[in-house]
């Protein structure tokens, strides 16, 4: 194709997009014919308040945002159709890399899809051992946006506070795993290795220390004054637009509506734990700062149960025809090498079927759609990724408020462009 | 023989009702709904199952013991088990008991990732091991030959490469040795086991016992693709698979064709795809420069192509080799008849055969299949050595003979392979097939002198009446496998008239199974024909405007200087030919010698003023036509060698520059265009003939062939006599498998060049005064051939045999085609 | 359909006072000057920036850092056989082995085979590890490098001497259980 006809393509692209000419009250009340004017801004895809690559398509009235369209794509990957071309424990690094933030989410709903074909058993200590990291992993994700949230509206003394715990947690995901992200702890029918000696004291560390953390994120912000004056009664979108959005998680339980999935259906062992579903009650963008705070803190008390409760036993499923067969065996048993050499190359075979599992991510439900052909790579996977659902309550949140709010709205959505794209 | 009619039956398979046909076995039954039953011994290509390795256990109802799959024929109502608790416990034990000692080999095992052993252990085993003895040790690796490699305590006994060597190639060289866990495959007495086909057993191995040498540690399975195309070494144009890594073709595998090679490949197609990448490789154009063939541009190969053959235009002719596709024979018989206004080409190294016979021949009511072989009442394999022909054929003869009854006669002048499986073996003169061809004529006939025609084909008369008996007698299903041997020389014609009269009174055309199978001398040789590469005929069999010379006529009108320029498209006449004296004079003579070739030959870096360089048939896009009619595709697998342009665009350019208009862009656009050229073609398109290849007797525009004006039987001349040897001895040559720059040049198959050898017969030998091994001299007319004897008892008193394109000393030092008395002394 | 109610599970967080006014007046000062207590309450914390590149941080021992080959202690031979299982393994296909036979006079591994050309394509790598976890003869591990930035995406591509070579800086390791 000819350079000249792309730009024009590109240009008819966007010409599609529909930009608002409601004027609004502000416009009829001016009285010169200037500030009536509509004005078109690109927000992004390269604004640092965008969290990413984002692009938004803002039309202004003055200060007033009138109309808003996101426009993504930017930072897609084409992870889903790579994972058809890959065996299904070589899907995982690859599904991990789609939200950043929620690696261990990424992972724990594939396997979940994955196991629920193979109808295998997870042994109880794994599934502890998968809940004790998705819960510091969602602390750790809160933290990253709590951190860059607070940036947005100023607060710089905040990102260093979140950053620094967040690096404990990387810690702990570096000694357990091997790595500090997309750590592909999680694998089909258990967990990869069992935590190392040490780890359990570090962890016990974090978890008596982090809910003073939190009271001290709390005194820098819960009252501060700017802080209510840009969060309290901003963003404010009910309930029943939000369900009609598809909109889960934080922000639909900043509303009141206590969905979780942890609660609503209990998956690797949730129902094992006690917690509480901290929900607000108005659903503005304070709600959602505090709904989020609330949730750090039942982690930490889901991890200490966890921990505490920790059965013995082994950390990935004694299958052999699934699960790696263990590494000494490899040198005697012929039974054994086969094996790892099959599962290495080809990779298990998963019966034909699809299967869905829905997770409670930090963001939201996080859902995998997985369909076997019965060969050993899957013929589709699907994610429904919480940040793409809810980006698109960003409009509404903040049609008729101030492009300022729309920073703070947009930073107390908390989108991943990761998993926007994908 | 009428191919056995299948009958269905329904029995119960894990609660669901299949049919399947009756008697065949149940592992192949269960493959009908997708239930799959391991096994490692059994192959239906290797015929009878054994039973061996115990993998297939099912339960059948009524039957108290568990029952091998492979070897339990299914019955009405049978009622079979395989997933039950008692299956699944035997096939966990057959597992574990087959890996007590086998060794923890898979990380360097070639077989590591396509190896059926670590695919059933993983798809069936229990996945945990009991044993912890020391395992059974022995001797590893070891050369089986230069092609093989054997590794023993890899083996699980399955006796797979054991009955492919007794009951398929029948080469009876692998036996097992010693008994029960000390069991091993070996040779006798360790005798390196080569035979032409012996590297079937690589692929049929279960296990990575028996490995390829030349792939050993070349590629892991996915670190290669796989590419389907056909080999076009020989006429049998096996279906191959070509592994390729980094566009270098390492491996070549069977793509099983049942209609054209049964699964099986000759060693010569197995790994004569090395020649593909050596140094030996012409991968650029050469031009003859200052008396010496120097690397040039393309552009100013073609240039000084282009001006030669336009200098020389209605004064150019071409003589065309068996690799050529039908496409590059269709551009370039337009480039001989209309750029260059040449009518003299010829794709028959032998001579002309007259255009009425050549559309008799086509006759699709007179043509048989491949798969007619092996269902025949009798198969007449005649004047051809199918081994070294067309390879496969001979495998397919032995099945016919072993597992159907065929009934088979040999009738050739060298003792052939077949001999020992013939029901009758008869042995002519050579060159005295057109005698032979009468005199089993009239003994068929009833009619004429059969005492005086043997006496002239040098046969003995009670054999060919017994043969005529037999062929007469054996059943309506008679297929003759002839070699364009036969219609070789000036009086072809006279042989094939006499061959088609055998196939009247045969009555072959009206029978669905009988019929004429011609094993051509290129490996192109039908497609060649019928895309109008013949001194007397278009395409389609089609007349050809003006009548052209023959290949022999060519080289005569060459010596002569009525012709200046010649193309050789993929032959070295000097090397191939009959006549090397008078092709060594009519190429010195020529002004222009053009050439595609892969390799130097002795001919070409004599003689040629430009070589363009030949595509490997990796690289090769095109169709090529089976000797039974299929039209069959040649797929490129690898891009070409750096320097290597696609041959038929060379030859476009050619056109073009000779005046013609030339709108083809792609190779499926010259297809197009010959299928308009050729009317019994007509049906055909890319898509139908896909991978499997297509018949155009099966189409209905087989009917559009141009019908021969003459019919069988035809009055016969009588042939004349085969000569006497009194003192001196019939020369006769044959060519052997082997013989050929692939093989020539490709590192694995390098101890397999052919030497020059002189086949004599114990009397002979005696009289003359020589024993194996002496060196002697083959002379005629001052020419001598200079090697060792061979004695064979089974070569007939008075002849002796030489063979052709041999590194040295070809026996076309001696020959001219016409049938020759040689002396022979001791050198 | 009723909602699903999680009955007891739920708690309402705090909405926190109404800005502006006189409350909002106070908490100018009184929250401020609250949030700058917490503030200068951490100084006594110390400082947790580390100097990196003066100062490296010391991994754990599970870290998957760039990758080595290795050799027998004892015979010096190669532990690599060049059976491919890694390049089979990797999510990424950064690895390309070539295999050769051993010549027995001048062995380069213990068994049969061994890698003649063993690349790893490490801007292409993601550090997965699953090489290592498919090497069925440990011969190649997950280092504990991390620093191999460059200059050029050519250089990028480790042979197998770079591979099996010592790093030429000792990345800080943490002992077991530290």
């Amino acid at each position: 194709m000819d350079p000249v006809s792309k730009v024009s393509d590109y240009r008819k692209l966007e010409e599609s997009v529909t930009l608002s000419t409601v004027e609004g009250p502000l416009g009829a009340s001016g009285s010169d014919g200037a500030s009536t004017e509509l004005f078109t801004l690109n927000m992004g895809p390269h604004h640092p308040a965008t969290h990413g690559v984002l692009r938004l398509l803002v039309t202004l009235e003055g200060e007033v945002v009138r109309d808003l369209k996101p426009i993504i794509g930017y930072l897609h990957t084409g992870i889903e159709k790579t994972a058809e071309t890959k065996s299904y424990w070589k899907v995982i690094p690859v599904i991990e890399r789609m939200d950043y933030l929620a690696y261990f989410f990424n992972s724990m709903a594939y396997c979940g899809a994955v196991e629920t074909l193979l109808e295998v058993e997870v042994p109880k200590r794994a599934q502890y051992l998968r809940v004790i990291h998705m819960e510091l992993n969602r602390i750790m994700s809160h933290l990253v946006w709590l951190g860059t949230a607070a940036l947005d509206l100023g607060a710089m003394s905040m990102f260093w506070y979140c950053f620094r715990e967040r690096e404990t947690i990387l810690d702990l995901f570096e000694q357990s795993t091997g790595q500090r992200m997309h750590t592909r702890y999680f694998q089909i029918g258990g967990v990869i290795e069992d935590i190392p000696v040490g780890f359990a004291a570090k962890l016990k560390y974090l978890t008596d220390e982090m809910p003073r953390r939190i009271t001290q994120y709390e005194a820098l912000l819960t009252k501060n004054e700017i802080v209510l004056q840009r969060l309290r009664n901003v963003g404010v979108v009910d309930e029943k637009t939000l369900l009609g959005l598809g909109v889960t998680g934080p922000l639909l339980r900043a509303t009141g509506n206590p969905w979780d999935l942890r609660k609503a259906a209990p998956y690797c062992s949730y129902d094992d734990f006690d917690f509480k579903i901290p929900v607000g009650t108005v659903g503005d963008n304070y709600d959602r700062y505090r709904v989020r705070t609330a949730e750090m803190r039942e982690s930490v008390k889901i991890i200490e149960q966890a921990m505490e409760g920790l059965p013995e036993g082994p950390h990935i499923t004694e299958d052999r025809k699934i699960a790696l067969p263990p590494r000494h065996e490899l040198a005697t048993s012929m039974e054994a090498l086969i094996h790892h050499f099959k599962l290495v190359t080809e990779g298990f075979r998963v019966p034909a079927g699809e299967a869905y599992h829905p997770i409670e991510s930090p963001r939201g439900e996080l859902g995998c759609f997985v369909r076997s052909d019965g060969s050993s790579k899957p013929a589709r996977v699907h994610m429904r990724d919480p940040s793409f659902v809810n980006l698109q309550s960003l409009s509404t949140m903040v049609e008729g408020s101030y492009i300022a709010d729309l920073i703070a709205t947009l930073a107390m959505l908390d989108p991943i462009i990761g998993g926007v794209d994908r | 023989m009428p191919r056995p009619e299948q009958k269905m039956v329904t029995f119960t398979l894990d609660g669901r009702e299949v049919s399947a046909i009756e008697n065949s076995m149940l592992v192949d039954g269960a493959k009908c709904v997708d239930v799959e039953i391991p096994v490692f011994c059994y192959d239906a290509k290797l015929g009878q199952p054994v039973g061996a390795c115990r993998m297939c256990l099912v339960e059948v109802e009524g039957i108290n013991k568990l029952q091998t799959a492979c070897s339990t024929p299914i019955r009405e109502g049978m009622v079979v088990n395989t997933e039950s608790d008692r299956v699944k416990e035997s096939q966990r034990a057959v597992v574990e008991f087959l890996l007590i000692n086998h060794p923890l080999d898979c990380p360097v095992c070639d077989k590591g990732g396509e190896c059926p052993l670590q695919d059933i252990t993983f798809g069936w085993g229990g996945g945990t091991s009991r044993f912890i003895e020391p395992k059974r040790h022995f001797q590893k690796p070891l050369a089986l030959s230069p092609l093989i490699a054997i590794d023993r305590e890899r083996c699980i006994l399955c006796y797979r490469c054991v009955r492919f060597s007794q009951e398929v190639s029948e080469d009876y060289q692998l036996i097992l040795s010693e008994r029960g866990a000390h069991s091993f495959v070996s040779t006798f007495d360790g005798h390196p086991y080569v035979a032409p086909f012996s590297a079937n057993i690589v692929e049929l191995c279960p296990v990575g016992a028996l490995t390829s040498q030349a792939y050993r540690f070349r590629a892991r399975p996915w670190d290669v693709e796989g590419s389907g195309s056909i080999c076009t070494l020989c006429p049998a144009q096996c279906n191959v698979t070509l592994t390729v890594r980094d566009e270098r073709v390492l491996r070549v595998l069977g793509r099983d064709h049942d209609e054209v090679d049964d699964g099986w490949l000759c060693d010569k197609g197995r790994f004569a795809y090395q020649a593909m990448h050596v140094g030996e490789r012409i991968t650029e154009p050469l031009l003859r420069d200052g008396g010496e063939l120097r690397p040039v541009s393309w552009e100013r190969a073609l240039q000084s192509a282009i001006s030669g053959l336009t200098k020389a235009a209605g004064r150019t002719g071409a003589v065309v080799g068996g690799e050529t596709t039908n496409e590059e024979a269709f551009l370039l018989q337009r480039l001989m008849r209309e750029g260059l206004d040449s009518p003299d080409l010829d794709s028959r190294p032998g001579g002309a055969l007259a255009l009425d016979l050549h559309r008799a021949l086509a006759d699709p009511a007179l043509s048989a299949t491949v798969v007619d072989i092996e269902f025949a009442h009798a198969v007449l394999v005649l004047d051809c050595e199918p081994v070294d022909d067309a390879p496969i054929l001979d495998l397919r003869i032995r099945k016919g003979v072993r597992r159907k009854g065929v009934k088979l006669a040999v009738a050739s002048s060298r003792p052939s392979s077949l001999d020992a499986n013939a029901t009758l073996s008869l042995r002519f003169a050579p060159g005295a097939g057109e005698a032979l061809v009468a005199a089993l004529d009239a003994a068929l006939s009833g009619t004429g002198d059969v005492d005086g025609l043997a006496a002239s084909a040098g046969a003995d008369v009670d054999q060919v009446r017994e043969l005529a008996a037999l062929l007469s007698e054996a059943g309506e299903d008679v297929v003759v496998l002839w070699g364009e041997r036969l219609a070789h020389g000036p009086r072809g014609d006279h042989a094939v008239r006499g061959l088609l009269n055998v196939a009247s009174r045969l009555k072959l055309a009206s029978a669905d199974g009988a019929g004429l199978l011609e094993i051509p001398s290129g490996a192109n040789g039908r497609g060649l024909r019928e895309s109008g590469l013949l001194s007397n005929a278009g395409p389609g069999l089609g007349e050809p405007g003006r009548e052209g010379r023959d290949t022999p006529a060519i080289g005569a009108a060459l010596a002569a200087g009525d012709l200046t320029a010649v193309y050789l498209m993929h032959c070295d006449p000097v090397r191939d030919f009959q006549d090397r004296g008078l092709w060594n004079r009519a190429l010195s003579k020529a002004t222009t010698v053009v050439a595609h070739a892969g390799y130097l030959t002795e001919g070409l870096i004599e003689h040629a003023t430009v070589i363009f360089p030949a595509e490997a048939y990796a690289e090769k896009e095109g169709t090529f036509t089976h000797p039974d009619g299929r039209i069959q595709r040649l797929r490129p697998a690898i891009s070409h060698a750096r320097g290597v342009r696609p041959e038929w665009q060379v030859l476009a350019t050619i056109c073009k520059a000779a005046g013609l208009e030339m709108t083809f862009h792609t190779v499926p656009m010259v297809f197009r265009a010959l299928v308009d050229a050729v009317p019994f073609y007509a049906d055909l398109t890319l898509d139908e003939i896909g991978g499997r290849g297509m018949r155009w007797q099966q189409t209905a525009a087989a009917a559009n062939l141009p019908t021969a004006s003459d019919r069988a039987p035809y009055q016969l001349t009588a042939p004349p006599a085969a000569l006497t040897p009194n003192g001196s001895l019939r020369l006769g040559t044959y060519r052997s498998i082997w013989a050929g720059s692939e093989v020539a040049v490709s590192p694995a198959l390098k101890f397999l060049i052919p030497h020059q050898q002189v086949e004599l017969s114990p009397d002979d030998a005696k009289r003359i005064g020589v024993g194996h091994g002496d060196r002697v001299e083959v002379t005629y007319d001052g020419a001598a051939v200079n090697a060792q004897v061979t004695l064979r008892a089974a070569v007939p008193t008075g002849t002796v045999f030489l063979a052709e394109a041999t590194d040295s000393q070809p026996a076309n030092l001696l020959t001219n085609g016409e049938p020759r008395l040689v002396e022979v002394r001791p050198a | 359909m009723t909602p699903w109610n999680p009955g007891e599970d739920v708690i309402a967080v705090q909405r926190g006072p109404e800005p502006g006014g006189a409350g909002g007046a106070y908490r100018s000062f009184g929250e401020t000057l609250r949030g700058l207590k917490t503030t200068f309450a951490r100084v006594i914390e110390g400082t947790n920036t580390i100097q990196y590149p003066e100062e490296k941080v010391p991994v754990y021992p599970r870290f998957r850092g760039r990758h080595k080959l290795h050799r027998f202690e004892d015979t010096g031979l190669e532990k690599c056989v060049g059976c491919s299982l890694c390049a089979a393994a990797c999510p990424s296909d950064c690895i390309r082995v070539v295999a050769s036979e051993n010549d027995p006079e001048n062995r380069v591994s213990a068994g049969e085979r061994y890698a003649a050309v063993y690349e790893i394509n490490l801007s292409r790598c993601i550090f997965c590890g699953y090489c290592e976890i498919a090497c069925p003869f440990d011969a190649i591990t997950m280092g504990h490098d991390y620093e191999m930035s460059d200059y050029n995406r050519s250089d990028l591509i480790f042979t197998k001497e770079m591979l099996l070579a010592e790093p030429i800086d000792r990345t800080p390791l943490r002992n077991e259980g530290e």
